[in-house]
């Protein structure tokens, strides 16, 4: 192992900042301007930046047909982006992480009562309710439900740390900590948002310690519920869910669905597969997408990665794949190295979520998965969401910030 | 790595096992290589499928219709038939459904039965077609494609355009393009050059047997659009393969003598009455060259379905069902597209005396000079009686008084002279058992003894002998009697010389065989000489033109008296260039002879067309006076100019000058004719009361004119032969009151019973 002469490198490097220079892990945290973690902050300004020009180039015949302006969405994307950077910034340089913990519940407390509130008061769209319409700004509280979440779940765990091996303890808690948040995203039949509260539920669970026997069973719990619903009770969940059982239609075959006679649900689908296709190995060229021409709607949204797929290719795609693997594995390092329980969940959670959201928008892009509606985050378009997205990567490095201080 | 992990793991910090988020990490990262896995699938294992059709849906292939060559006359220049461009209007009903579905949105939504409706009502107000068929097309909303109306008008394509913008219509309302067929002089040679269908395609006459030639070979558009239906930028998918656009095709049509030939037969229609059609032929006689072919009643290729006024006059005394007189209406169209000079047979009658002088003459059965056949009236062969037309007998003949008598017993000796099986031979060789081999479409078989086996005996060849009871196209016989004014060869009649491209290169010439030699030119000069002049109405003066007409009854409506009459003639006669044969088929006018009915057809014909060929008369038309001007001149030396020249010269009024005249300057008169003077104070009355001159001869007529003061001109009078010949239409009927001095025309008719 090199770690012995790396101390004294290091040591010898910055000699003046004895504090810094007396641990350092083989997974250490590099910092930039002064403490973030470096690879971090360069993945997703990386990630924001090709996030950017794939809106631009994704987007901008769709805005000049709408709007006779090109630019329509990469402006205001780039305004939020700026916005968002800089709430980032804010937030990783000044955020204490303690501020958060204390207020955690509140902050979960009000996020699920706006989110009970948008059935009644929210602005609807296709058939969903799941926006508020604050200042002519689209707001859609599940995004900030999801971090919430997060946050007091890792409140949770962190101050009942002993006990959370036992499914009583552990898991019902956060079982039923997450319950009233999967119940308001099903209310607002915003079926992907309660998929991935879940699956977060599910990695704060296995991140808290649970048995692993316990979390066995937890998952195979949920394996059977979620069989029942897609096979015998499918009724059930037509009702909970509408249009949840045509989605699987659509998923099993999109290109029956294409034509107007059948619905058309199956088309952004499929135009999200030729668009895949057509992209081979290096890929039509930025800005050389066809299907961005009125073939695959909204090309900006949820499906922007198809367009990224046909202009960059498969070796675009492993790019980008990669560099959200790096996003993950940076989180589990910051996780690793943070000061306590709280921030390790904290980061490994929100890391979670992302990810989660990635690999979830991929498998719907490439019809792995039915079609439910989740952005790709970093790349689709929307400015609450990624100002949100932008503030959890800031608490992100504000922990990262916080691991190095208290090491020393 | 596990002992320098621990290290770091400060004890009793509560943290998170490194073992549970390494192997959340490692799942997360399993997943996104399970996606690559994915990815890799769909793009570089088996992407085709999905890229063929994202290609499929950018691009549309657009035919790019070839043009269809034109159809010239003989000169290269003249254009017969031209194609152009037109639109075609169709609509889009999934656009329809997609419009009225996206207007959901709107302000103002529109059901698509609305929308449906409002198109509907547009198109049908700018394109004349009935409202509910178009929502019926309409209705079928898996379509984009349907077509409301084709070959637009300019007005309506200009009409559809507007209305398109103003609406916005631009997805549901199109216009494509295509060509329609011009026929640039209507139904001129209709039947020969025939007609296109809707798709352009020949479906009869020139157009369909030089459809290959004339079609070229469509091209084709892909164009890649986006889903605006703009093109895509990339440019992906998009090829392009132009059109070769058809040759074009010189017909044989000689644009004068087909005009020529088409005016007199529809005069001679209406004249005539006939039952049936009246067809005409002028070929060269040296090259089978068809120079004019004509039918009456013709149609209008441009509008083909449509029954022309004779036919629909037809259709309209036609009592039935419905169904009956749909059936009639079909029978009626293929009769009026029918080209009858190759798609119908007929007797040839005593046109066919031609061809048995032939045989006996160049098989020597009979000699020209020493020959003598008696007429005394009929004869009987074989226990059955044949009359001569000449029932008191045309006694003893020469061959030349027997064949310009067109005796039959005659030609019944002639015939037996020759024996059954040379004539057999020779009916072969003159082409009359086959198809003559032209470019004509719908080119039919003869009828004759070999058609039923019916035996051919001394019976059958007596009346053979004179042309009955065998049918044959006009086209064989043309070519065959043909022979004898080119010297003995047998052509190949056809339309079409050459294929030039769009530059005037001659791409193909068309050839045929002309050097069948059938009968001598020995034999052929003798038969010209006899029938030179021999029918008077189908001549000409001032030339000598070989003629043979014809009188045959159908045999197969016996026993209804129908006849053709038909004439046959070669010009000019020391060197024919050219055979006109003229058929009419069955005449109701009373006249119903050959040498009564068609051979004047001929002879205007012919007035015309020799001219035309640059084929100079034998002797100067010197009976004719040009008027000058005498205004200014006195009266009494005008007077003395005028009838030094032989006119007789009329002074009005008291003056000595002269300041008006009739007939006006430059007008061309008789050398028997009038002038009249006016001097100073004269009045100018129209105080000539015309004379009835109809069926007067022509001394007496052109007197009573002249005493009439009026001038007079002649047609139909052959060479100032004046004998044997009358009056049978005056331009001005009789009666009237004319200026003085008017010409007055008079057509003259000789009574040839020569049957």
């Amino acid at each position: 192992m090199a770690s012995k002469k790396n101390e004294q490198t290091v040591a010898s490097a910055q000699g003046e900042k004895k504090k810094r220079s007396v641990r350092v892990n083989p997974n250490r945290i590099y910092r930039l301007i002064g403490e973030v973690d470096r690879p971090m902050l360069i993945v997703i300004i990386a990630l924001v930046c090709i996030g950017s020009v794939m809106i631009f180039s994704a987007s901008y015949a769709v805005a000049d047909t709408r709007f006779g302006d090109s630019y329509y969405f990469a402006r205001s994307q780039v305004r939020w982006v700026i916005i968002g950077l800089a709430a980032m910034a804010l937030i990783a340089r000044f955020l204490d992480y303690r501020v958060l913990k204390r207020f955690s519940y509140i902050i979960y407390a009000i996020t699920l009562g706006l989110n009970y509130l948008v059935p009644f008061f929210g602005k609807t769209n296709k058939g969903a309710t799941r926006w508020f319409v604050i200042f002519g700004v689209e707001f859609q509280p599940s995004e900030l439900l999801k971090f919430a979440l997060v946050l007091a779940c890792a409140t949770y765990i962190s101050n009942h740390a002993s006990e959370m091996k036992t499914l009583r303890k552990g898991a019902l808690p956060l079982f039923l900590l997450t319950l009233p948040a999967a119940m308001a995203t099903l209310m607002q039949s915003h079926l992907s948002a309660t998929i991935i509260i879940l699956i977060l539920m599910v990695v704060m669970m296995w991140l808290s310690g649970l048995k692993g026997f316990y979390f066995g069973a937890v998952l195979g719990a949920g394996s059977v519920v979620g069989a029942f619903f897609l096979t015998v009770g499918r009724g059930i969940l037509a009702k909970i869910v509408p249009h949840a059982i045509t989605r699987l239609d659509i998923w099993r075959d999109p290109f029956a669905y294409m034509s107007f006679e059948s619905g058309g649900d199956g088309w952004q689908p499929a135009q999200s597969l030729y668009a895949i296709s057509s992209g081979g190995f290096w890929g039509l060229g930025l800005g050389q997408s066809n299907q961005k021409h009125g073939y695959l709607p909204e090309p900006q949204n949820d499906y922007i990665f198809a367009i990224l797929s046909e202009e960059l290719g498969f070796f675009g795609v492993v790019c980008v794949i990669a560099i959200f693997g790096v996003l993950a594995y940076r989180g589990y390092c910051i996780s690793k190295n943070s000061p306590n329980r709280f921030c390790s969940l904290l980061s490994m959670g929100i890391t979670a979520q992302v990810v989660v959201q990635v690999l979830l928008n991929l498998a719907v892009v490439t019809n792995t998965f039915p079609s439910t509606g989740i952005s790709l985050p970093f790349f689709s378009y929307g400015g609450t969401s990624l100002i949100i997205l932008l503030a959890e990567m800031g608490i992100v490095l504000s922990v990262s910030r916080y691991s190095f201080i208290e090491q020393g | 790595m596990s002992s320098a992990t621990k290290k770091f793991t400060p004890s009793g910090s509560g943290r998170v096992s490194v073992v549970r988020g390494r192997v959340a990490l490692i799942v997360i990262l399993v997943l996104m290589c399970l996606l690559c896995v994915r990815f890799a699938y769909l793009q570089l294992i088996d992407p085709n499928d999905y890229r063929t059709a994202a290609l499929d849906q950018y691009t549309s292939s657009v035919t790019i219709p070839a043009k269809r060559g034109s159809i010239y006359a003989n000169d290269g220049t003249t254009e017969l038939a031209v194609s152009a461009t037109v639109y075609n209007c169709f609509i889009s009903p999934a656009d329809i459904k997609k419009m009225a579905e996206d207007s959901e949105d709107t302000s103002n939504p529109v059901t698509r039965e609305q929308l449906l409706n409002n198109v509907a009502s547009g198109l049908s107000q700018i394109l004349s077609v009935d409202q509910s068929d178009i929502v019926l097309k309409g209705n079928r909303t898996n379509s984009k494609y349907q077509v409301i109306k084709k070959f637009l008008t300019e007005t309506e394509e200009n009409a559809i355009r507007a209305y398109i913008s103003e609406n916005k219509y631009q997805t549901i309302i199109h216009l494509e393009e295509t060509t329609k067929r011009y026929y640039r002089y209507g139904s001129f040679a209709s039947q020969l050059l025939g007609f296109t269908g809707s798709d352009n395609q020949g479906l009869s006459g020139i157009e369909l047997a030089y459809d290959e030639y004339l079609a070229g070979v469509d091209g084709k558009s892909v164009k890649a659009a986006d889903g605006y239906g703009n093109e895509l930028d990339s440019g992906v998918g998009s090829t392009y393969i132009a059109a070769t656009n058809g040759l074009n095709v010189v017909t044989t049509i000689d644009w004068t003598i087909q005009n020529i030939l088409e005016k007199y037969i529809e005069q001679a229609y209406n004249e005539h009455q006939p039952n049936h059609k009246i067809t005409g032929i002028v070929m060269d006689v040296n090259n089978g060259e068809i120079l004019a072919s004509a039918i009456y009643p013709s149609f209008d290729p441009n509008n083909y379905n449509q029954l022309s006024e004779i036919y629909q006059q037809k259709y309209d005394a036609f009592i039935g069902t419905e169904d009956q007189r749909s059936e009639y209406r079909s029978q009626l169209l293929f009769d009026m597209w029918n080209n009858s000079i190759a798609s119908w047979t007929y007797e040839p009658g005593s046109t066919f005396k031609i061809v048995t002088s032939a045989i006996a003459l160049e098989e020597g059965t009979i000699d020209y000079e020493t020959s003598r056949f008696n007429c005394v009236g009929g004869t009987i062969v074989a226990g059955t009686e044949i009359k001569c037309h000449k029932t008191s007998g045309h006694n003893m003949q020469t061959f030349s008084e027997a064949i310009v008598n067109s005796c039959n017993p005659a030609f019944i000796q002639m015939g037996s002279s020759i024996g059954t099986s040379l004539f057999k031979k020779y009916f072969e060789e003159f082409g009359y058992t086959k198809t003559t081999g032209s470019d004509i479409v719908g080119e039919t078989s003869s009828i004759y003894y070999d058609t039923y086996n019916t035996q051919f005996e001394a019976l059958e060849l007596a009346v053979y002998s004179f042309g009955q009871t065998f049918k044959v196209t006009p086209l064989q016989h043309i070519r065959a009697v043909s022979t004898i004014a080119n010297g003995g060869y047998l052509v190949v009649p056809h339309s079409v010389k050459a294929l030039v491209d769009d530059e005037g290169n001659v791409v193909k010439t068309f050839e045929y065989e002309t050097d069948r030699q059938v009968v001598s030119a020995e034999t052929c000069n003798k038969i010209l000489t006899s029938l030179t002049n021999s029918t008077k109405n189908a001549s000409v003066s001032g030339y000598n033109v070989v003629s043979k007409t014809g009188t045959s009854q159908k045999q197969d409506t016996a026993p209804t008296n129908d006849y053709v009459s038909s004439c046959v003639t070669f010009a000019p006669a020391e060197d024919p260039q050219i055979a006109i044969l003229v058929l009419v088929d069955d005449p109701t006018s009373g006249q119903f002879f050959g040498s009564a009915v068609a051979a004047p057809i001929v002879g205007n014909i012919l007035g015309e067309v020799l001219p035309h060929l640059g084929i100079a008369p034998n002797t100067a038309e010197a009976n004719s006076f040009t008027v000058a001007d005498y205004a200014g001149k006195t009266a009494a030396s005008a007077k003395e100019l005028l009838e030094a020249s032989g006119i007789k010269c009329i002074v009005r009024g008291e003056g000595d000058t002269v300041v008006n005249q009739l007939p006006e300057k430059d007008t061309v008169i008789t050398k028997d004719g009038v002038v009249i003077l006016y001097t100073e104070g004269a009045e100018i009355t129209a105080n000539a009361k015309v004379p009835d001159v109809m069926g007067k001869s022509p001394t007496a007529a052109i007197k009573a004119l002249v005493n009439s003061n009026l001038n007079v001109s002649v047609k139909g009078i052959f060479n100032g032969d004046y004998t044997n010949c009358k009056v049978v239409s005056q331009s001005v009927a009789a009666g009237e009151y004319v200026l003085p001095g008017t010409v007055i025309e008079l057509e003259f008719l000789y009574e040839e019973a020569i049957q």
